[in-house]
């Protein structure tokens, strides 16, 4: 009994210290720990982009993990600060800003110029906010480098809307009128996904807000800088509030994540999807759906003629971590993905997001395979992108906006109760 | 048993209590320690009692603790009744008991993430088995997004919860029925006592500590509650699902203000210990150790 | 009297209703999260739950083990050590507070005990704070001592009830032997012990398996974090679905409930003794 207890004991001695051997994790030369959030059909959007740098760079080994959003944010918050990987993907706007103001992030003024980003990259993203931002020394750098941009478009069934004689919107009224049809015709008008998150139900509040306000008061507001209890916003909630009412939007949305919705779209189950443009990469790449045909986008027209709603977007991009091993590297690899071939592999070919290069036109490949999407390239081109509000707040005032409105959104409170809460996270946030 | 000296003994506790202490006890005093500093730019700050000001006006701490309180109550009360009369329905010898007690008891073996994640598949709006059978059953009326309506959801998670752990309570009460001396009852049957008499008069009081031990495991157990809320609905729609547990991540992990976090966690931490002591006070009176 | 005969029947074919009712109740969890597993997409969107799958798809469950492995095996390593030595060691502090009388005896032992009482999360903090400032973070062995530290008040309470059981005669008749006490617990009372220790271990083993706090604070990567960490990433990923989840839950759950099924018998054995109901 004794002998069977030593015998036991020894081997789990062996196998603890062995697995501490096996913890031990080193990198070697030669391999890059990437760690992004795109899963799903993004992924293989993303792979065809590395597949172009594995391509060029053989002897590398890219050690690439996925991880949805909000497990990602997770784990990025804890690595970053402990034992970071070589290279992360990174959304700009606020993700980026709280982790450069705390000094996590390699400062990448110095690669951007070595690397000529200004002759490849769209000029708008060295703007604060997206690739520059405050440091912990308060001093604004560049500290993020774009991969993909995302603009907020409302995705729509083509061919249920032909069938209902219903086409792209030019003001608000014909929107309201589309959204009203849908509705006659017993089919949901919008379906929306935000459970457990803010961002789905983002795109028509943001929408509205800078409808009513304009985009400069809309942009001070979510930083911040504005109150909640102007009556513009108050009037932008009252209208949300009614297409709620009214049955505009899936009244099951705080039950439904945000890709379950989209499959519902896809499944035909509605009349519009209002997100971002990575949707196509999930329409394309489950349901075989071909831009132009069974689906298109446009952005929803603005509230009011004369106070011009710009587009609004954000982008996934990359960082580099002050404690990464092997920067160098890192900094080879994101150059790659800025360069044409790997943006066409993946935002042109694959058909997620809009492309940061410069240098791939609108009329080139696009235009023949995906109308819209020259649409939106067009669009880009001709006027500048806003970073959409709910990227500019802090994190916890993501997550108490977060509650609120998923309050509102369930009939838990209603409009003057959710705006006095917000006002009061908002002082008590920022 | 014999009589020996502290120090005499000190070899054979020395280990436990360093691991024991090493870990768990000296946290709790870094916890309380961190409770009154900020986290700020990788450094600790001294704030004094800042956190503690702001706890009492966190609405989402106060909604926490109600929703703590009503997962405890209901949970316990359901553990004194429902899993008791499965227990005496078993006890009178069915048909197929063995059967009957496997089907709950497995549910214990199972994992409060694993469970979470199989009913989040059931309270699935459009393809979760409840609303289907709902509207199958004619019932569609009833149908709703469990996990999205802030008025069930809480109770839609607080069922998982009963469903694991009913069946280990009725183990224990069944262990507790079978251990009752028939004699007393027999006699009390024979002597015209109904059910119902021998049931509230005897059998309950004789069952008494039984009731105490399952009231006491099952308060720290909802306590302690965190899985099942992180694995579905993370605090849920609104904030109807938070309870202390997610409350007190969150503030760690997600919003990155530890001590905050720290501050939460100390006056929870107090609150369980003033419960412990009045409890360890109520059940040491007459015990002898 | 024909109508007491009446009630009583009635009353009798109630209760079977009722309790077949709860079970068909308790039962559908399982049955429906192992029918959509072993459905694909298609199935559960346009099929239904209700659906018996017509043929076992297993793709779910290849497509989740190759994902799922390496957690499993993370799972492997820090559950069994842990579960073995949180009882190994709790049985030496079991002996000394069962079977010694000394001052102090019972002031450690609420000590001990009032452990039981804590919810884990309070110390999520300073748990990673101390794990970090020692260079654990992300390993096995900050999981395997935590879990242990953890583990000590439940050990060392059912241990001592079940140490205190055994008649202290053969104890004295050892040391007349000239029995040392370590002797004494190893070649004594433990073996006679053994049902209770070795069931306290599966239970230490179930527990440890199935938690999810520890994993969650304490790692980062892939490298070191446990099953239940694990199943939840797949719950979040982009294409949400059922059938991987409801594999993943299945997988997780395989092993711990396993052990559940062959201890629970002894494992209620010696929960009545330790808490001091005969039976």
């Amino acid at each position: 009994m004794l002998r069977k207890m030593l015998v036991m004991l020894l081997t789990v001695t062996l196998v603890l210290t062995s697995g501490m051997f096996l913890t031990a994790g080193a990198t070697d030369k030669g391999q890059l720990d990437v760690l992004t959030y795109w899963t799903g059909a993004d992924e293989l959007a993303i792979r065809e982009a590395i597949g172009v740098y594995e391509t060029a760079h053989p002897k590398v080994k890219v050690n690439f993990e996925s991880l949805a959003a909000p497990e990602y944010k997770l784990t990025f918050a804890r690595e970053i600060m402990t034992e970071p990987r070589d290279l992360y993907s990174a959304w700009n706007g606020t993700f980026t800003m709280e982790w450069a103001a705390k000094g996590a992030l390699q400062n990448l003024t110095t690669f951007w110029a070595g690397a000529g980003l200004d002759d490849v990259v769209y000029k708008d993203f060295k703007e604060e906010g997206w690739a520059k931002c405050p440091g912990p020394d308060g001093k604004v750098k560049i500290y993020w480098v774009p991969h993909v941009l995302q603009v907020r478009s409302t995705f729509y069934h083509k061919e249920l809307f032909d069938s209902l004689g219903l086409g792209v919107p030019t003001t608000w009224d014909e929107y309201t009128n589309i959204l009203r049809t849908l509705k006659a015709n017993g089919i949901l008008p919008i379906v929306v996904g935000t459970m457990g998150e803010a961002y789905g139900m983002q795109p028509l509040i943001g929408h509205l807000i800078v409808g009513h306000c304009g985009i400069d008061f809309a942009k001070k507001l979510s930083q911040g800088k504005e109150s909640y209890r102007d009556s513009r916003v108050e009037a932008a909630f009252r209208e949300f509030k009614d297409f709620l009412d009214v049955g505009y939007l899936n009244s099951d949305m705080c039950a439904t994540r945000f890709d379950e919705a989209l499959r519902k779209f896809g499944r035909g189950e509605a009349g519009m999807w209002w997100r971002a443009t990575w949707g196509s990469s999930s329409l394309v790449g489950e349901f075989g759906w071909v831009d132009g045909v069974n689906y298109a986008t446009f952005t929803p027209p603005p509230r009011f003629p004369n106070i011009p709603v710009p587009d609004l977007g954000y982008a996934d991009g990359w960082v580099i971590p002050e404690g990464s091993e092997d920067p160098e590297l890192a900094a080879v690899f994101i150059k790659t993905m800025v360069s044409a071939d790997a943006q066409r592999a993946h935002s042109v070919i694959r058909g997620h997001g809009v492309t940061i290069n410069k240098h791939i036109m609108p009329s080139e490949y696009v235009a023949a395979n995906a109308p819209s999407k020259a649409d939106q390239l067009r669009h880009y081109r001709e006027s500048s992108i806003y970073l959409t509000l709910i990227d500019q707040f802090t994190p916890k005032f993501v997550d108490d906006y977060t509650i609120i409105i998923s309050e509102l959104v369930t009939g838990v409170i209603d409009v003057p109760e959710a705006i006095n809460r917000l006002e009061a996270a908002r002082r008590a946030d920022y | 048993m014999q009589r020996t000296r502290l120090i005499k003994v000190l070899p054979f506790l020395l280990l436990p209590l360093l691991v024991y202490v090493a870990i768990e006890v000296f946290t709790i005093v870094d916890m309380f320690h961190l409770s009154f500093q900020e986290w700020k730019s990788g450094v600790f700050h001294y704030i004094g009692l800042s956190w503690y000001k702001e706890i009492f006006q966190d609405r989402y701490v106060r909604i926490a603790t109600l929703n703590t309180v009503k997962w405890t109550s209901i949970s316990v009360v359901w553990a004194i009744i429902v899993p008791f009369g499965i227990a005496l329905l078993l006890n009178q010898g069915l048909k197929g008991e063995n059967f009957f007690k496997a089907v709950f008891i497995i549910p214990q073996g199972i994992a409060y993430t694993a469970a979470g994640l199989m009913w989040a598949t059931i309270y699935s709006p459009d393809v979760g088995i409840l609303n289907i059978t709902l509207k199958k059953l004619g019932l569609g009326n009833f149908a709703r997004p469990w996990l999205g309506d802030p008025n069930v959801a809480i109770y839609c998670l607080i069922f998982v919860k009963i469903w694991i752990r009913t069946g280990f309570y009725m183990m224990v009460y069944l262990t507790g029925l079978q251990a009752l001396p028939k004699e007393v009852l027999d006699a009390a049957r024979v002597d015209g006592a109904n059910a119902w008499h021998r049931l509230f008069h005897m059998i309950i009081p004789m069952m008494k500590m039984i009731f105490v031990i399952v009231i006491t495991l099952d308060f720290i157990e909802s306590f302690k509650t965190f899985d099942i809320v992180f694995a579905t609905t993370r605090g849920g729609p609104g904030a109807s699902t938070e309870v202390l547990g997610t409350r007190i991540y969150k503030a760690a992990f997600q919003h990155w203000e530890l001590g905050y976090s720290c501050a939460i966690a100390t006056v929870l931490f107090l609150t369980t210990m003033v419960i412990t002591a009045v409890y360890l006070h109520i059940l040491m009176k007459g015990k002898k150790y | 009297m024909e109508m007491k005969v009446k009630k009583k029947q009635l009353l009798r074919f109630m209760t079977y209703l009722g309790v077949i009712v709860i079970t068909i109740i308790w039962l559908i969890p399982i049955v429906s999260a192992v029918f959509i597993s072993f459905k694909t997409e298609r199935e559960i969107m346009y099929g239904g739950v209700w659906a018996i799958p017509k043929t076992l798809h297993l793709e779910s469950y290849t497509q989740v083990w190759s994902e799922v492995q390496q957690y499993f095996i993370n799972s492997i390593i820090i559950t069994v050590p842990a579960a073995i030595f949180s009882v190994l060691i709790a049985c030496l502090g079991a002996y000394a507070l069962a079977r010694k009388q000394f001052k102090g005896n019972g002031l450690i032992l609420i000590f001990f005990l009032s452990g039981m009482m804590i919810p884990y999360y309070v110390l999520i903090v300073p748990v990673f704070r101390l794990m970090r400032s020692m260079g654990l973070h992300n390993t096995y062995l900050a999981q395997i001592l935590t879990n242990i530290s953890f583990g000590m008040p439940i050990c060392i309470f059912m241990l001592r009830n079940f140490f205190a059981t055994i008649p202290f005669e053969l104890e004295d008749a050892a040391r007349v032997d000239g029995c040392s006490e370590l002797g004494i617990l190893l070649k004594i009372v433990i073996p006679l012990a053994m049902p209770a220790v070795v069931t306290l271990m599966g239970f230490q083993f179930i527990w440890i398996w199935n938690s999810l706090i520890w994993g969650l604070a304490l790692t980062s990567g892939k490298s070191a974090q446990p099953i239940m960490v694990g199943i939840l990433r797949l719950k979040g990923a982009h294409a949400i679905a059922w059938n991987l989840q409801c594999a993943g839950a299945l997988i997780s759950i395989i092993l711990p409930l396993c052990v559940f099924l062959i201890l629970q018998k002894s494992l209620f054995r010696a929960l009545a003794m330790a808490s001091g109901v005969k039976g």
